[in-house]
């Protein structure tokens, strides 16, 4: 069986005279690419079935990550819904322009077209002072009142739609400003300050919900790295032998990677799971708030491809903290 | 070809393991390296491993200077030369096949070739039946053999080993020389570490034989065993 012996070694010397890295064996590369990948199947069947031989202690790292994962999931779907939930509300942000007194509808009308050709602005609508008292009327117990009125009191008015993505407060409040300082104008009205509430409590949640990711992130990372360094640690001995027998610290470090990495998509999938049966538990009390709205209140889930998305964030996440680990502890395991 | 150029190893703790060795080992050739414990043989051992570098001289392996090999060619360098370690270095949480077939696994090795080779290997040291045990299972010969059988089975050129017959008995140790024997004849360059004089004396083998760290003899072995003795009742 060592008849390719000499052969062999003469490649061997062949390679390391032209400076190369030594090598004995004489397999293609096609082949070695094979095995390759036949080996990260191998370990990564491998690394499952180490994680299974203690089911417990792998469920609980897996619970850890997964509460770590599920918590900010949570908060951002909070916070995504609450914002959809003000955007169906606040679709278009109103600026009512109260035009002075005695200006003709025509007049009116002009200025309405004139504003409409403003930046920011979606559309304007001119009410007259006649249309305004219309509806005015035709609400309950208004017609009376304003029949019994000498003269309509109502100005005419510009309503101002204004572009909602472009909308930052200031933006808002200096087109008030310039309506304002028309002189047909008598009054620009824009409510902004529970648009300034809403937007800044959203914002704020955003920040919140950031840290937090950030935070729990930065925790399921440390998780699995301390995971991993235990592992590491009881796997020691056969750290050594690999390496004395020509191991790459890659080759020593793949199987730990994959446990990482399994152990952030298990995380993440329990976390879909909670994620899911937490929106199943809180469906019914949606609905019943939708009842005494009125309106069609539903509550997003994070759908397919935040799903998937939150899947990836998991195995990218689990994959660092054992890569972090691995690099740290695998390198410094030498043969003495 | 192993090649020692006034080689000196002085550990951090101020020890010094081994002092200006000099030394070759043609291709082909099988040496043994003796000396009384603490000489220096494990620690020659380490440096042709690169589980040690020399503090001073050069170590030359196949016309590398090993210590111009950076860090990532040692695993390369270990692939080339099969070791039996002393203490056996098995892992006892696989099978006697799965320890055997580790070194094809590590160098890449397609898995329909893994099984030929660590069957070819096994039969080689006459433990084929044992393959699916536990080297724990095992008698301390056969671990030992699944230790040697570890070490050729990627036909190293190189095949170290270190203190081989260190706990066996005669009739084993002997048995385990001649599978070192049957290596060298198909090539392979064989350096033994060990004390045990009466079968280097069999051996009628080149002995490369330490002392503090120094190489007092250098050469062919007929009267290493009376010298080795009065030196190890220095």
């Amino acid at each position: 069986m060592f008849k390719s012996t000499k052969t062999n070694r003469r490649t061997g010397e062949n390679r390391s005279d032209s400076g190369q890295a030594i090598n004995t064996s004489s397999h293609s590369l096609a082949s070695r690419i094979q095995s390759w990948r036949s080996h990260h199947r191998l370990v990564a069947k491998q690394s499952i079935q180490r994680l299974l031989v203690t089911p417990v202690s792998s469920l609980m790292t897996i619970l850890v990550l997964a509460i770590a994962i599920t918590l900010p999931a949570a908060l951002n779907i909070v916070i995504t819904n609450v914002a959809q939930l003000t955007g169906q509300t606040n679709d278009h942000v109103q600026m009512s322009l109260y035009l002075q007194k005695g200006l003709s509808d025509t007049q009116g009308i002009k200025l309405a077209n004139q504003i409409a050709d403003w930046d920011n602005v979606t559309s304007t609508r001119y009410v007259s002072p006649q249309e305004a008292k219309d509806s005015f009327k035709s609400m309950d117990g208004f017609a009376e009142i304003i029949d019994n009125l000498p003269e309509n009191p109502l100005p005419g008015v510009v309503i101002v739609i204004i572009s909602e993505q472009s909308l930052s407060v200031n933006d808002a409040e200096l087109l008030r400003e310039r309506a304002a300082a028309l002189q047909k104008v008598a009054i620009a009205k824009i409510d902004l300050a529970w648009l300034q509430k809403l937007h800044a409590i959203i914002g704020l949640a955003q920040q919140v919900a950031a840290v937090l990711t950030a935070l729990l992130a930065v925790g399921v990372v440390l998780v699995v790295g301390n995971t991993i360094k235990l592992a590491i640690d009881s796997r020691r001995e056969e750290i050594i032998v690999t390496k004395l027998i020509g191991a790459t610290n890659a080759f020593v470090r793949r199987p730990f990677l994959y446990m990482g990495l399994w152990f952030g998509i298990g995380g993440a999938l329990i976390a879909l799971i909670l994620i899911n049966a937490c929106k199943y538990a809180l469906t019914n009390a949606i609905e019943s708030l939708s009842l005494v709205y009125g309106t069609d209140i539903s509550l997003a889930g994070l759908g397919f491809t935040n799903s998937m998305t939150l899947v990836l964030m998991g195995a990218m996440l689990g994959w660092l903290g054992a890569w972090l680990a691995a690099s740290q502890h695998i390198r410094a395991l030498e043969p003495r | 070809m192993i090649r020692f150029e006034g080689v000196t190893k002085r550990y951090d703790s101020g020890q010094e393991a081994l002092s200006d060795v000099s030394f070759e080992l043609e291709s082909g050739e099988m040496a043994f390296l003796t000396g009384h414990s603490g000489a220096g043989k494990s620690t020659l051992l380490k440096l042709i491993m690169l589980m040690e570098r020399a503090t001073s001289g050069e170590v030359w392996i196949d016309n590398q200077n090993l210590a111009k090999l950076s860090k990532r060619h040692i695993p390369l360098l270990r692939r080339k030369m099969g070791v039996v370690h002393q203490n056996h270095q098995l892992l006892f949480d696989r099978s006697v096949y799965d320890n055997v077939a580790l070194p094809l696994i590590v160098a890449g090795y397609h898995p329909r070739d893994i099984g030929r080779r660590v069957r070819g290997a096994l039969d080689k040291v006459k433990l084929l039946h044992k393959e699916k045990m536990n080297p724990q299972m095992l008698s301390g010969g056969e671990q030992q053999r699944i230790g040697i059988a570890r070490a050729v089975v990627n036909k190293p050129p190189f095949l170290l080993a270190d203190e081989p017959t260190g706990n066996l008995d005669p009739a084993l140790s002997a048995e385990i020389m001649q599978l070192f024997k049957e290596f060298n004849q198909v090539g392979v360059t064989v350096l033994v570490a060990t004390h045990d004089l009466a079968l280097i004396a069999r051996m009628h083998h080149r002995s490369l034989i330490l002392r503090d760290g120094s190489l007092i003899g250098n050469g062919a072995t007929k009267l290493a065993p009376n010298n080795d003795a009065n030196m190890d009742d220095n």
